[in-house]
């Protein structure tokens, strides 16, 4: 069972990337830039939209900077 | 025999040599050349390296030491971004030492340092030692074969071609590079290893994540995720691609060759002199330059690729 859920955890990976590790970071780097997002989002909003978006793909594609893996 | 035919019986006297002639020996002395190979080799072997020792454990201990010093605000970050870099860069030689059981054979009285040293060692490189140590034996046995190599995939026609393949490699779906060692552990019959890897990625996207969280993601991207690929790319680059390059040909005097970089010996972390380690493999990283220089009429005559060096 903890072996599977290693498994299932390491093939989500790159959504899970794109949703626990890049927001925070996202709106860490957008405090210290002193940046404020588009359209009203709060940074930590703004880095759920980059995070999903880039993860999504990232987990569709297989790879997070081409098309193909 | 030494270590090196006892751990590869493949490898066997008598190789043509470079003008194609047998290995039949000195008329004077009567020994072949791979005999004289062997005792140049022999006296380059042997005793703890301590500098790897101190290297592999003193790296880490520095690259730990960032984090507090980071955190509670004694380092500026962007100090110690390069040293985290660095430390990631510097972690993975010690660790080799002793995939190849230099720092302590197995019944020796320095055995255990020799398994802490490649356990620790890689930490910030999240590298477990037995993945490590089972695949870079595979890459010795079959150095080059496009199936059993399991650096084979590390091949690039150029450098910048060599650090955009390091890359790809590391994409999720790729299965290539450090992401191919799985497939090489299952193939040696050894799955449990590759499940080190599971458990290492899962405790280092843990605490990236953890520290994200707890506002310290920055910390966390410029002390370990960013240095660990660049360190990355840079290992591959001077120990995978670099002394295999273009890769093609395989056999004992063929599958490495001697370079001279434009980094220098230390930019390279010593692997200008990688045939005399594929020859040797538990000759000390450090004493590989004296003994390629000892070497170097052998490998002449064998016809080993010796570039500038």
């Amino acid at each position: 069972m903890p072996i599977a859920i290693l498994k299932w955890g390491f093939y989500f990976g790159p959504l899970l990337f794109g949703l626990l590790f890049i927001p925070p970071v996202t709106a860490q780097i957008l405090a210290v830039l002193q940046w404020a997002p588009p359209f009203g989002l709060t940074p930590l909003a703004a880095g759920f939209v980059l995070g999903g978006t880039w993860g999504l793909y990232a987990q569709w594609r297989g790879s997070w900077l081409t098309w193909t893996p | 025999m030494d270590t090196l035919t006892q751990r590869f019986p493949e490898i066997a006297d008598g190789e043509p040599l470079a003008d194609g002639t047998a290995d039949i020996g000195d008329r004077d002395t009567g020994k072949t050349l791979m005999q004289r190979e062997r005792e140049i080799a022999r006296r380059y072997m042997g005793d703890v390296p301590w500098f790897a020792v101190f290297w592999g454990l003193g790296n880490l201990a520095i690259w730990l030491a960032l984090w507090p010093l980071v955190l509670f605000g004694y380092l500026p970050l962007w100090a110690a971004f390069p040293v985290a870099t660095l430390n990631v860069i510097l972690c993975y030689l010690p660790s080799h030492e002793a995939q190849h059981d230099i720092i302590g054979r197995a019944g020796t009285r320095w055995r255990w340092l020799n398994e802490l040293v490649g356990h620790l060692s890689t930490i910030p490189l999240v590298l477990p030692y037995r993945a490590a140590k089972l695949t870079h034996l595979e890459h010795h046995r079959h150095t080059n074969h496009p199936e059993r190599d399991p650096d084979y995939t590390m091949r690039a026609d150029s450098p910048l071609h060599m650090i955009w393949v390091s890359l790809k490699n590391r994409q999720p779906r790729s299965n290539r590079g450090l992401r191919g060692y799985r497939d090489a552990l299952v193939r040696i019959g050894r799955p449990d290893a590759a499940l080190d890897g599971l458990l290492y990625q899962f405790a280092f996207y843990g605490i990236l994540c953890g520290a994200a969280w707890a506002g310290f993601g920055i910390e966390a991207l410029l002390l370990w995720w960013l240095p660990r690929h660049i360190g990355t790319a840079y290992i591959q680059f001077f120990l995978s691609w670099a002394p295999h390059h273009p890769g093609t040909r395989q056999g004992r005097y063929r599958n490495t060759r001697a370079w001279r970089s434009a980094l220098g010996n230390i930019g390279s972390m010593g692997m200008q002199y990688h045939i005399v380690h594929h020859l040797h493999p538990t000759i000390p990283l450090t004493r590989t330059p004296a003994a390629y220089r000892e070497l170097r009429p052998i490998l002449e005559a064998r016809g080993c690729r010796l570039e500038n060096l």
